[in-house]
């Protein structure tokens, strides 16, 4: 009787162990459980899909949720976002421009600020997904957990941390349709359904713009670079990404010190302001970007100009 | 102490002068400060150079208490905004620790910030350490782009100013904050992974 046993428990995990090599073995073949393909797979699902659906967007101690719609191809995309619970707020924008994508980043040139793992399979919004995370490198960013649906490759979730893994925010698809073509207009009840009227604001993916400044960084953590700048409603802006994380930089003359020097948080978002002087004129500087508070504060401290 | 020791232990040392320590991290070395004048040594150089930055008489070596009481006092996951507070006040026991060299290149501003209170930014004028006269961490690396000072000499850091004694509005900071926000989140559009930055667009009650 208990070799009888034995011979049970044997072979069951004789039978569990080849299943999960035959398992394993498939993962590998296919590529499944390589972050780095995954990652790939999730930079074209987002530049090339049509896709609509639901996000729950968390920070802190509230939940903000959206109807989303992206109708996809490079240069000619148009995404639609549209708030279901609070004010009532409409985002247009059309990217029917060269200006977008502008820091799509290889996996390689990204291997060199951020370690990439695989977690394991996932599922968000109905659908199976795998997990990947990326670890920064260096302390001057967060780390970031994306959910990648199984079968498109769109992002299903994203969950930005502290290198300490503490949850700044948290974005996730609640319900999700992927279409082959996608020019029809978000449904109206969604947008009216509050019975309130507001305007669409219709949001311009910037351009180079021409600048008279050339702005310079005395401090920059090795990988952001440069894609963005230009001047606007009488003040400077610098955009800087690494590829995953993006801060940007608003230079504006002043003639009073009318906003206190400091930083504030709001999820994964840093905010930090400053004044500096150059040629005798007063500047404030306003940083914000998804970085930890102590890379703000550090670039907004060393802000320079060549002038 | 071996060298992985001592090398992990510096490792965690260099953590805490970025803010990023964890709790095991922390824990780490109030484990083996007690047995390394290393650590004592390099914590009283940096508690010297904290205490020269707030004009404070030079303190003594108790990291444990130091780094305990930052522990006690360490803010819980972000909500919603933090509003506003001076630089370089908020990170996990970087204040205790002070080590660093994060801290001595931010002495030359560090002097100049303002610290709010009640909504009102107060100057601190404080003697400026020799800042040559302290030594990094081992293993933590003074890059030479590190430099928070500006390279060309015109510009410098306006709140040196004496006068800016200044009594902002908070509803003036709170719309700058959130067209900044907004304005940010435009810029992030197409030029990250985020799957849809405008979701950080301010969306207030």
């Amino acid at each position: 009787m208990w070799i009888q046993s034995s011979r049970y428990f044997l072979k069951t995990g004789l039978i569990g162990l080849f299943l999960f090599v035959a398992v394993a073995h498939a993962d590998v073949s296919d590529g499944t459980n390589d972050p780095k393909l995954l990652f790939e797979k999730m930079q074209l699902a987002k530049q090339h899909l049509s896709y609509r659906g639901s996000l729950a967007y968390e920070l802190g101690d509230k939940l903000l949720s959206y109807f989303m719609e992206s109708s996809g191809g490079v240069g000619k995309g148009a995404r639609t976002l549209a708030s279901l619970n609070g004010p009532s707020k409409l985002y247009l924008m059309d990217s029917e421009s060269e200006c977008s994508p502008r820091n799509s980043r290889s996996v390689d040139e990204l291997s060199n600020w951020y370690n990439f793992s695989y977690v394991g399979p996932t599922r968000v919004a109905g659908r199976s997904g795998h997990e990947i995370v990326l670890r920064p490198v260096d302390p001057y960013r967060l780390s970031y957990s994306y959910a990648v649906d199984q079968e498109t490759g769109l992002m299903l979730r994203s969950i930005a941390m502290l290198p300490d893994r503490r949850v700044l925010e948290r974005t996730e698809f609640v319900s999700l349709e992927v279409t082959t073509e996608s020019n029809d207009s978000p449904e109206p009840q969604l947008l009216e359904q509050d019975g309130n009227s507001h305007s669409p604001l219709e949001v311009e993916l910037p351009c180079d713009t021409g600048h008279s400044i050339s702005w310079q960084l005395n401090w920059l953590p090795e990988g952001f670079e440069l894609i963005e700048q230009g001047e606007e409603s009488g003040h400077s802006f610098l955009v800087y990404s690494d590829g995953v994380s993006t801060f940007s930089l608003f230079i504006e003359p002043v003639s009073k010190f009318g906003l206190p020097v400091g930083t504030t948080q709001r999820g994964a978002t840093t905010l930090a302001i400053n004044y500096f002087s150059l040629g005798g004129a007063a500047f404030m500087t306003t940083f914000v970007g998804e970085v930890p508070l102590n890379t703000a504060e550090r670039i907004v401290q060393g802000l320079g100009s060549s002038l | 102490m071996s060298d992985n020791t001592r090398s992990d232990l510096l490792e965690s040392l260099s953590a805490m002068a970025d803010g990023e320590a964890t709790e095991i991290e922390l824990r780490r070395v109030l484990k083996e400060e007690e047995h390394s004048e290393l650590i004592q040594e390099r914590w009283s150089q940096y508690q010297g150079v904290g205490s020269l930055l707030r004009g404070e008489p030079m303190k003594g070596a108790d990291i444990s208490s130091a780094v305990m009481n930052a522990i006690e006092a360490e803010p819980k996951p972000s909500v919603g905004f933090n509003f506003f507070k001076p630089f370089g006040q908020v990170a996990v026991a970087a204040s205790v620790a002070a080590l660093a060299l994060f801290g001595v290149q931010q002495y030359q501003l560090a002097q100049l910030q303002p610290a709010v209170d009640s909504g009102i930014a107060e100057v601190e004028l404080q003697t400026t350490p020799d800042v040559n006269e302290f030594t990094p961490p081992v293993g933590f690396e003074v890059r030479p782009q590190t430099s928070f000072v500006s390279t060309n000499p015109e510009v410098s850091n306006i709140s040196d100013d004496v006068s800016l004694q200044v009594p902002f509005d908070q509803q003036e900071l709170y719309e700058h904050v959130n067209q900044s926000i907004l304005s940010h989140s435009e810029n992030a559009s197409g030029a990250s992974e985020d799957l849809y930055p405008m979701l950080r667009a301010p969306n207030e009650e």
